[in-house]
């Protein structure tokens, strides 16, 4: 006991005598309050390594003391910040105990103190990828868990830009946007044709993957890459073949505006454009769910006396719906993110995507910014609760793995 | 809007130790590290006489807040700035020092040393121990009234109540003075809990949305006061100078009210106590289950010497006040290397099967 008292006291004395000699220094770097506060501040980080280091291990005495030294170089050194020193050490102090929070210290001081401008938007996905990291841990390999992770930190790295974009805007900036007349119609404009086009698109093209899915005939694999086309096309091409077809000089989009059915400039425009664009997404998605449909139970709802239309309706495509579904919300995500096609065949009434086009061509990045920002985040929610709602659609089959639920 | 003015009675207008010739005042965060330094030697040297010390702390502290912290602005303010003084790191380190000493700090010793913040040093807690001492000369039940005076203090309850929400709604969409709603919400979850309408420990749930509240808020730009408040800002907040006292009151109904339905920083440090170093545990070998232990609790988050680590303020109090000495402060940290553990966190809570790939 006594022992320890000395020992404390003598720390705090050698820890007294070296700020008293800063303050003494002919030109002393830090003012009297700074140098007191620093040397409160190591007397805690005394306090604390006493209290955390009792009993440890010489490899975690070292760990600490270089996480100081770090620290001391990183933001006192080099920075010159004695303020954020100050922060950070306290911080450091009170972390260094519990190996997960240390790590998303390390993260915080990487992202404050170095990423700086970018501070938010780097903290947060390296948080998440750090925590993904830790809850792994003995779900799987470390191999694994690194592929994991550093693909996660590639993948952050591609959507930085958008990240980045929807730190830029405060919630008001971006309210009084949606209450701006032109965008909250744009907005609701894109979602309706969307849906609407996914709808139209899921009448036709669910039927049409089932029986691709069944029936094998010379030159299907033809027929599969036609599919594919309206993928390989450039969006400005099938935009001039649209207008080409449909446009307000042509015979066939003539006579459907003197059937009452204007093409251009009609919201029925958008959504022929838009279901061109997003065709392969569902075929193709639906095609390989109405493959994993195993045949024995339409061979026995046959067996039982079903038509071949009711073993579609009641058997394949619930079965299939989760696949589906997912293939859907691909669509769907397709159809509101289109442009190039509808600024060249449909570009009225304005869409989100062309109306961020159109702010951006007459005031600037900084005026389509929070229309961009609200695009992303709508689109992002919708196709995140979409994703979400696949979850309670049933399964097709057992995979191999083996599924719990039913 | 009043002009400019010191806040009430605070009478140094300039920091006794300033940062680098700013008005920033160090002396705050020096007292705050001697606190800490208190309690955890001279506290844990005399175990005798550490209620005692404990409340010449909390005095001391009080003045210290009162007369020093100005950053601090009260609960809410605490939140509220310590996030808009991350978003100033890296341009404006001396603001960003201001705004963020007090929280960083009050992390940093609960993580070392449990949530001594809320048991030793926070003024609002200390205001409710006073209001709290009051309540032991007030009549312990309800039955040692007499109908008449349980229907007075029924009435002024509702009173009271009908009169926040008048002053609330009064000033609808003034966001600032929303602590009102605070209070009122407050004083009626004390008169429901006691009714036996709503039960104690599921209402503590209301910490979480009390913080995601004030985080909403932070995001969107908007500001909101809390109780005390109206003591460390140059402003007239008389909003929350009546929420403070709705506290007091609240505190003669239930102890530490505020501190158990809806304090947002106890949330927040509640759950820190799970990963902190000390932590109080039983010694189940000494324990009779006399319950001495849960009547000494001012928050009651002590079970015949189970805690619940998200409410226990680490105030010392059941372990002074067991008959057997079965209550310890136990280093976990060092324990969980004693044993030969990997320092992985086992009360961290572990996700659930992933139903699906």
């Amino acid at each position: 006991m006594r022992r320890n008292l000395l020992q404390a006291l003598a720390v705090i004395v050698i820890l007294a005598a070296v700020h008293v000699g800063i303050g003494l220094a002919p030109t002393p770097p830090f003012s009297l309050g700074v140098n007191l506060a620093l040397f409160f501040t190591n007397l805690f980080l005394f306090y604390a390594a006493a209290a955390v280091l009792r009993r440890r291990p010489a490899r975690t005495v070292v760990l600490f003391v270089a996480g100081y030294t770090v620290l001391f170089l990183l933001v006192l050194a080099i920075l010159n910040k004695p303020s954020l020193f100050i922060l950070l050490a306290v911080a450091y102090a009170g972390f260094f105990g519990a190996p997960v929070l240390l790590g998303f210290f390390a993260i915080f001081v990487a992202c404050f103190v170095l990423f700086q401008p970018f501070a938010f938007e780097t903290i947060i996905p390296l948080s998440l990828i750090y925590a993904v990291f830790w809850l792994t841990r003995r779900r799987a390999s470390l191999f694994v868990r690194l592929c994991l992770c550093l693909g996660l930190l590639a993948l952050t790295v591609v959507l930085f830009p958008l990240i980045h974009l929807a730190m830029q805007d405060s919630l008001q900036t971006l309210w009084r946007t949606f209450m701006r007349g032109d965008v909250a119609s744009a907005i609701w404009l894109s979602l309706l044709t969307s849906t609407l086009a996914t709808a139209f698109l899921a009448a036709w093209a669910v039927p049409l993957a089932y029986a691709l899915a069944r029936v094998d005939f010379p030159g299907k694999r033809w027929a599969l890459a036609m599919i594919d086309v309206p993928i390989l096309v450039p969006q400005s091409v099938a935009g001039v073949a649209l207008i080409v077809l449909l446009g307000p000089g042509s015979v066939l989009g003539g006579a459907l505006a003197s059937l009452g059915l204007p093409i251009s400039g009609s919201l029925f425009g958008i959504v022929i454009a838009q279901v061109f664009v997003a065709s392969p997404f569902l075929v193709k998605t639906a095609m390989t769910a109405f493959e994993a449909v195993p045949l024995q139970y339409e061979f026995t709802s046959r067996s039982l006396g079903a038509s071949p239309a009711a073993t579609f309706a009641r058997i394949s495509v619930p079965l299939a719906s989760r696949g589906i579904l997912v293939g859907a919300t691909l669509a769907w995500a397709r159809a509101v993110s289109e442009f190039g096609c509808i600024v060249l065949f449909a570009s009225s009434p304005v869409t989100a995507p062309v109306l961020v086009h159109t702010e951006f061509l007459r005031a600037g990045a900084s005026e389509s910014r929070p229309i961009a920002i609200l695009l992303l985040v709508i689109c992002l929610w919708v196709f995140v609760m979409l994703q979400f709602g696949q979850t309670l659609m049933p399964f097709a089959m057992r995979r191999p793995g083996g599924e719990k639920r039913p | 809007m009043q002009p400019e003015r010191e806040p009430l009675g605070k009478i140094f207008d300039v920091p006794f130790l300033s940062l680098d010739s700013t008005s920033v005042e160090m002396a705050s965060l020096l007292f705050l590290f001697l606190v800490v330094l208190v309690i955890g030697t001279v506290a844990g040297a005399w175990p005798r006489q550490r209620q005692r010390i404990r409340r010449v702390v909390q005095a001391v502290s009080f003045v210290v807040f009162y007369y020093i912290v100005y950053s601090c602005l009260g609960v809410f303010g605490m939140i509220r700035n310590g996030l808009y003084g991350l978003t100033l790191v890296g341009s404006a380190y001396t603001e960003s020092f201001y705004w963020l000493a007090l929280p960083v700090l009050a992390i940093a010793v609960t993580l070392l040393h449990g949530p001594v913040f809320c048991g030793w040093i926070c003024p609002t807690g200390s205001l409710q121990d006073v209001s709290g001492w009051l309540r032991k000369r007030l009549p312990r039940r309800l039955g040692g009234l007499s109908r008449l005076e349980i229907v007075a203090l029924a009435l002024v309850c509702a009173g009271f109540i009908a009169l926040l929400i008048w002053v609330g709604v009064k000033k609808k969409l003034f966001i600032e003075d929303s602590s009102l709603h605070w209070a009122a919400m407050l004083l009626l979850l004390c008169c429901l809990v006691l009714a036996g309408v709503i039960d104690d420990v599921p209402s503590r749930k209301l910490r979480a949305f009390s913080l995601l509240a004030i985080v909403l808020t932070v995001v969107s730009h908007s500001v909101v006061t809390s109780p005390m408040h109206f003591a460390f800002t140059a402003r007239d907040d008389p909003a929350s100078a009546l929420s403070t006292l709705v506290i007091l009151v609240a505190g003669t109904l239930v102890l530490r009210a505020w501190c158990r339905y809806l304090c947002p920083w106890g949330h927040v440090l509640g759950f820190l106590h799970r990963f902190s170093r000390l932590r109080i545990l039983p010694d189940p070998a000494k324990c009779t289950r006399c319950g001495v232990c849960n009547t000494s609790c001012a928050v009651e988050a002590i079970d015949h010497g189970v805690i619940r680590t998200e409410h226990c303020q680490f105030c010392y109090a059941c372990v002074d006040r067991c008959p057997n000495a079965g209550l310890n402060v136990v280093d976990v940290w060092a324990e969980r290397v004693g044993r030969g553990k990997a320092p992985a966190h086992a009360e961290m809570p572990q996700p659930r099967e992933s139903p699906s790939a």
